[in-house]
């Protein structure tokens, strides 16, 4: 197999996965975007036999906020730099989109990393390498059913179990589910684990 | 080729239907001095990657998970989660020895990976499926020896190992700095433990449930967290 043919591949599998990452944080996917074949994928975004990663950033707004939408950015040069950040931010606040992906090949540099995690409080660029998105580890079958619930529900629970926020078991930010879902520090996810005793399990873990 | 190496004085690819090989053939004046084929070819195959997935030494064919299950269970030693991932996008077809017509082009089963590397579950599948591989891989290993231990005291223990979003370890170390004598004595190397208590002069609160059931006493949770009281001038009067 070439490079090329290799290259649209991975382009491939890193496209459908981020899609499913946009429809499990309840953004509107089109289900073509889900289903999209490796034939389809090359005539649509790679007719001249390489990616052309411009035509792959696409908005996607939330199933029940059209209003809150979301960038996805594929940066075209390997390593992400302070001027790709800036050209983003600007391109969202041009079209008053506050979130943001960076879907990124090579590297970022410890700058651009800084920049990223220090924009004004309103916006949020996540980023994510090619090669966290090759395969989506939600799949996998060790790992169960995760929810974000909403302020209001991690206040119920916490009511209902009489529990402090310390007591509940932690999930790290930069853990990969996590970051999938996009998770911000001091969320709850309620996790619902197949359980070979009780048929279900369910459990919760704090952001931290 | 036989420009090139002037001992070479022919070669044949022979495709037998079962296997496929090259012959090549090599002519040396008499007077060579003995040498050995088998540890120069070793060299030669060492030096010749074709293809590799770093971290990976070796690989072989393990039981199938189930019976009557035909799909291929592949073990290997050495773990690298994204490797695989990587070595999945070459379509089937790419390996010409394994003989799959019409399969679909996914040659792993890339959502069924396992591994007893737990860190490397961790990084690359979170906290929830590091949890889970716990459970799988200590079962597993009382499994080796014929030895069932309940579900329910496993995820116990992998739930007390991941509370913390990570993983720390749940043994004598990761328990010494425990406040309770009595709990850490009952749980390994007792002597020690006994000891050291005392030798510094420790107290127990009788507060954990090991301490509690090794002094004999109910164990404060569930029908152990409370105690009823009678008054006992209304019950003699009525």
């Amino acid at each position: 197999m070439d490079s090329d043919t290799r290259e649209i591949t991975r382009m491939w599998r890193v496209y459908r996965t981020i899609h499913q990452l946009c429809r499990d944080r309840n953004y509107l996917i089109a289900n073509s975007d889900l289903t999209r074949t490796l034939d389809q994928f090359r005539s649509e975004f790679a007719s001249s036999g390489t990616v052309d990663r411009v035509r792959l950033t696409f908005v996607v707004q939330k199933k029940d906020d059209p209003t809150n939408q979301m960038f996805v950015f594929f940066p075209e040069a390997r390593s992400v730099g302070v001027a790709h950040i800036r050209e983003y931010i600007s391109k969202m606040s041009k079209e008053s989109v506050t979130n943001g992906i960076i879907v990124y090949a090579g590297s970022m540099s410890p700058l651009t990393e800084k920049v990223r995690t220090s924009l004004p409080s309103n916006y949020r660029l996540e980023k994510f390498h090619e090669s966290d998105l090759l395969v989506n580890i939600t799949e996998h079958e060790l790992v169960p059913q995760h929810r974000i619930l909403s302020d209001e529900q991690k206040k119920d629970i916490l009511k209902r179990y009489r529990l402090r926020e310390t007591q509940l078991p932690r999930i790290s930010l930069d853990d990969p589910v996590a970051r999938y879902y996009g998770m911000v520090r001091g969320q709850v996810v309620q996790i619902i684990r197949p359980s070979e005793t009780a048929g279900r399990y369910v459990t919760y873990r704090m952001c931290m | 080729m036989i420009n090139d190496y002037p001992h070479v004085v022919g070669y044949n690819f022979v495709d037998t239907g079962e296997e496929t090989f090259a012959e090549i053939e090599m002519q040396f004046p008499a007077t060579t001095p003995k040498f050995l084929m088998l540890n120069l070819a070793e060299e030669a195959v060492r030096a010749t990657v074709i293809r590799e997935i770093t971290g990976i030494a070796s690989a072989f064919v393990n039981k199938p998970r189930f019976e009557n299950d035909t799909a291929l269970v592949l073990g290997t030693a050495g773990c690298n989660i994204r490797g695989i991932w990587e070595a999945s996008l070459v379509p089937l077809d790419e390996f010409a020895t394994i003989d799959a017509p019409g399969q679909s082009q996914e040659w792993v089963d890339i959502n069924h990976l396992s591994t007893n590397d737990i860190a490397a579950v961790l990084r690359n599948y979170g906290v929830e499926a590091a949890r889970m591989a716990i459970v799988q891989e200590v079962s597993s290993v009382f499994g080796a020896y014929e030895i069932g231990v309940d579900k329910r005291h496993l995820s116990l223990v992998a739930d007390y190992m991941t509370f913390e979003g990570g993983f720390k370890p749940f043994n004598r170390v990761g328990l010494s700095s425990s406040p309770s004598p009595f709990g850490k004595m009952s749980f390994e190397s007792t002597c020690t433990f006994l000891c050291e208590a005392a030798v510094n002069g420790d107290f127990d609160d009788l507060r954990s449930p090991s301490a509690r059931i090794v002094m004999g006493q109910p164990v404060r949770s569930g029908t152990g967290s409370f105690d009823v009281l009678m008054d006992l001038s209304v019950s003699t009067a009525a």
